[in-house]
């Protein structure tokens, strides 16, 4: 009975110590398949250390105008012509209170804004050109945090974080000033809209916003730009379309 | 076996959420990091706090408008600060032009720990540069490092309705910034014999930054 019994113990430890073996063995488990970037929890690419060699060296290739689309975009293409409106002395440029409507046909509000990104912009991020009583420009501002893999803030990040602004503005010509790169310009449809692209330098093809991108788009009132940084580009280009969107028009 | 298998399963699934969502235990190490950005023009202020045109909302603003012929040059200037002992860069800047509702020059912040992270956005408003796209270090050490260069201009003329007289108009992207209020007046709060409304402003002293932001980064 007594070697009965001691062997029953022996059976039950044993079965306890593999028991938890298992356990520990999926405990690790899982933390190494939580932790290795595979799959949907998929680790972003790591910015390199010297990223700003990227820049400095973009920043040395041909800058020249260009049409693209039928707008012309570079350096020395000129401002909007507002025709005419803006020549005499009934000229004023707006910051409204935070919050407050602007109005007009020019208005708008975005149907698309990347998470984290805050509605209204603040004060002295909103402002509104008005030329003998039209409203001929509207600019917003709105701030882009930075976004990490919320279980491990110590990766790298999936948006680098910055500013992007949208304006509208009456024009009679389609020309817009953008200091980039010649060669990161290239043409691009919002909507059924023809408009011109500014790719972001990207790092060894990292895309999380680093440098400075746009979208110039063709309107019947005139065009509307759209330049930032800190977002991957297609969440750029989704803040384009969302314009476009019920909510934007 | 039955209740062995039961036993089994039961450690495999606490065993597998434990692994899942059971905190990391590894001991932290938090760098903190401090930058303090002074005037980028002459020394001479136009206007105090404000936002949009002086004097709006003197209240909240963080702009200050500096006196600056056109042509004239526009500097980053900056004491960096980090909590660990030596010196070195601890975020760089990358120089914008941009025309928005006026022409400015920005300058995107972006920390060195964590890599390319934006800590803000200096914006010099009514000017303009030949060095859009072009980076720079921003120092730091331990005892704060000094760090100026040049990043554009004021410019001749600006949209309707931007400017009536030559100057910056400098800000910051507002988020995790502070304005040094202690040092300079808001727009309609001058009293007599307040330094902070007496020029020329002592801009290249420690202390007499215009705004400042801090992070941290823990390993």
């Amino acid at each position: 009975m007594g070697i009965r019994k001691s062997r029953r113990l022996i059976y039950w430890g044993a079965a306890v110590i593999v028991a938890l073996a298992v356990g520990v063995g999926c405990f690790l488990g899982a933390r190494t398949l939580a932790d290795d970037g595979s799959g949907a929890t998929a680790e972003p690419k790591a910015l390199p250390a010297d990223w700003d060699r990227y820049f400095n060296e973009d920043a040395q290739r041909p800058r020249f105008n260009q049409e693209i689309n039928g707008i012309l975009v570079g350096p020395t293409a000129p401002t909007p012509d507002y025709g005419g409106l803006c020549d005499g002395p009934d000229v004023e440029l707006l910051y409204p209170p935070a919050g407050s409507k602007v109005g007009g046909d020019l208005d708008f509000e975005p149907g698309y804004l990347p998470e984290g990104v805050d509605a209204h912009p603040q004060p002295d991020h909103v402002a509104v050109r008005k030329c003998s009583g039209t409203i001929v420009t509207v600019w917003k501002e709105y701030q882009v945090p930075s976004k990490f893999d919320q279980r491990d803030p110590t990766s790298a990040p999936l948006w680098s974080g910055g500013e992007f602004s949208i304006m509208r503005e009456r024009s009679t010509v389609r020309a817009f000033p953008l200091m980039g790169a010649a060669e990161r310009m290239g043409p691009i449809t919002i909507a059924g809209r023809p408009a011109v692209l500014m790719r972001p330098v990207m790092p060894e093809g990292v895309d999380i916003g680093m440098g400075d991108m746009a979208i110039v788009i063709a309107e019947d009132f005139g065009l509307t730009a759209i330049q930032g940084s800190g977002l991957p580009l297609s969440e750029f280009i989704k803040i384009a379309e969302g314009l476009y969107s019920e909510v934007g028009q | 076996m039955r209740p062995f298998f039961i036993l089994t399963v039961i450690c495999a699934v606490i065993g597998a959420l434990a692994g899942v969502y059971a905190p990391r235990t590894s001991e932290a190490t938090i760098y903190h990091f401090q930058l303090l950005v002074h005037p980028g023009a002459s020394q001479t202020l136009n206007c105090g706090w404000h936002d949009g045109h002086c004097p709006n909302n003197p209240s909240a603003g963080h702009a200050l408008d500096w006196a600056n012929s056109a042509q004239y040059q526009i500097n980053w200037r900056s004491f960096g600060w980090r909590s660990f002992s030596g010196s070195g860069v601890i975020a760089r800047g990358t120089i914008k032009g941009v025309r928005e509702e006026c022409w400015k020059v920005k300058v995107e912040v972006r920390s060195s720990i964590p890599s390319g992270v934006i800590q803000g956005v200096i914006s010099y408003t009514h000017s303009d540069t030949s060095m859009s796209g072009t980076t720079f270090d921003i120092n730091g050490s331990s005892s704060y490092q000094w760090t100026a260069r040049a990043v554009g201009y004021t410019r001749e003329t600006d949209e309707p309705g931007c400017m009536t007289a030559h100057h910056l108009h400098q800000t910051d992207s507002v988020t995790g910034w502070s304005r040094n209020s202690a040092k300079y007046p808001t727009a309609n709060e001058c009293q007599p014999g307040w330094e902070g409304c007496d020029n020329p402003h002592p801009i290249y002293t420690f202390g007499y930054h215009q705004t400042s932001h801090g992070w941290y980064y823990e390993f």
